[in-house]
């Protein structure tokens, strides 16, 4: 239980330390301009921003914290160590959100202040939300495969050629467009490097992380199909959905900032249309991953 | 094969089939929290108390009523067995 509190703390401490970052440096001036808003709306836009971040971060929380608690009820048993270990690459993943934020908005900032050094920041920033989501993913992969090895993992050759073909075309996809959707020299641009550079540094991880994340859904997803237990597979079911959910989305984000030098000529409703939906949708899919785990920590209390 | 098992293993075995890796854990729960002693040493004698401690709990599990009357049946057939 002490453990579980532990987590409780940092979280809240991240997550006042991602407020304090937003709130307490100044606005960036060109959003004055852009949409035609005083220091007061700026402060009032920040807010609509961070309060549903702060909601569904602490709904993602809720969600790894569920696994956690339940992985840690179970530890000692065959299915409670890869559980566990899903549990920390979802915590990671959940914890590491609002530290790649706030490093995100300072960097910003810091650029903003000496224009000279943007580019070298916002490359700086693109590493490291891409580290922390290689780390989370490859724990999240491990504990998975860990998962369906208790089954004996024996994937049939259409299923596995069904998820080659969709990493193929999501590979080809993705770095078509970070190529053409992109000029280099531009101060939206999101990578500031040349397009290898770019391949070979953002892309291939980014690559990798979604394999890993798309194999680990395809294991859980193996481990509710074989497992035993009607009401047990149901809760792996949700969980198993969750999780999906959660890398999909992901995926998306890293599509979506392939396309920002577009998304930054948006209008601001448009904008905050797109923001929200993909904040609704990742709450969804940790709703999904918390009702799985309360329903295995369910069956462990009566 | 089927035969050499103790009760405890015939009845967690019927147990995997509603509720997983969870089973041995919870029929253990049930011996040890409703009858006081390790699960290994369950008898033919303690098990219809035990499945009329079982069926209130997992009925807390589920709103399937055909599922908890399945489990129950089937924990029953051991009884008749025995």
């Amino acid at each position: 239980m002490k453990q579980n509190q532990k987590y409780i703390l940092l979280f809240v401490a991240l997550v006042l330390l991602y407020a304090g970052v937003v709130f307490l440096l100044p606005p960036d001036p060109i959003l004055y301009s852009r949409y035609h808003l005083t220091s007061a709306g700026i402060r009032f836009l920040n807010l609509s921003f961070v309060l549903p971040f702060l909601a569904i971060w602490g709904a993602a929380f809720y969600g790894a914290w569920r696994v956690k608690h339940y992985a840690t009820l179970i530890g000692r048993s065959k299915d409670g160590k890869p559980l566990n270990i899903l549990a920390n690459g979802l915590l990671w993943l959940v914890l590491s959100a609002p530290v790649t934020a706030s490093i995100s908005n300072i960097l910003m900032y810091i650029g903003r202040i000496h224009p000279a050094m943007a580019p070298s920041l916002r490359i700086v920033t693109n590493y490291v939300t891409a580290i922390a989501a290689l780390i989370a993913f490859w724990i999240i992969g491990k504990g998975a495969f860990g998962l369906a090895k208790l089954v004996g993992k024996k994937p049939s050759e259409r299923e596995q050629t069904f998820w080659v073909l969709l990493f193929i075309c999501l590979s080809s996809l993705y770095c078509f467009l970070l190529i053409t959707q992109r000029s280099p020299h531009e101060a939206h641009d999101p990578y500031f490097l040349p397009n290898w550079l770019a391949l070979l540094t953002i892309a291939l991880p980014y690559l990798y992380i979604w394999y890993r994340g798309l194999l680990a859904v395809y294991h859980i997803y193996y481990y509710q199909k074989k497992v035993k237990g009607t009401l047990y597979r149901q809760a792996i079911d949700y969980l198993a959905k969750g999780l999906a959910g959660a890398i999909f989305i992901s995926i998306l984000i890293q599509f979506l900032t392939t396309a920002s030098i577009r998304l930054n000529r948006l209008d601001l409703t448009p904008l905050l249309i797109i923001v929200y939906c993909l904040l609704l949708l990742y709450a969804i899919s940790y709703a999904f991953i918390a009702i799985g785990a309360q329903r295995l920590k369910k069956i462990e209390e009566v | 094969m089927g035969s050499s098992k103790s009760l405890y293993q015939k009845t967690v075995d019927i147990s995997q089939d509603y509720l997983g890796p969870a089973a041995e854990r919870f029929i253990s729960r049930q011996i040890d929290t409703h009858l006081n002693k390790p699960p290994q040493e369950l008898t033919d004698e303690d098990l219809v108390a035990l499945i009329n401690w079982i069926k209130p709990t997992f009925a807390l599990l589920t709103n399937n009523r055909r599922l908890v009357d399945t489990f129950i049946t089937r924990l029953l057939e051991l009884v008749d067995g025995a």
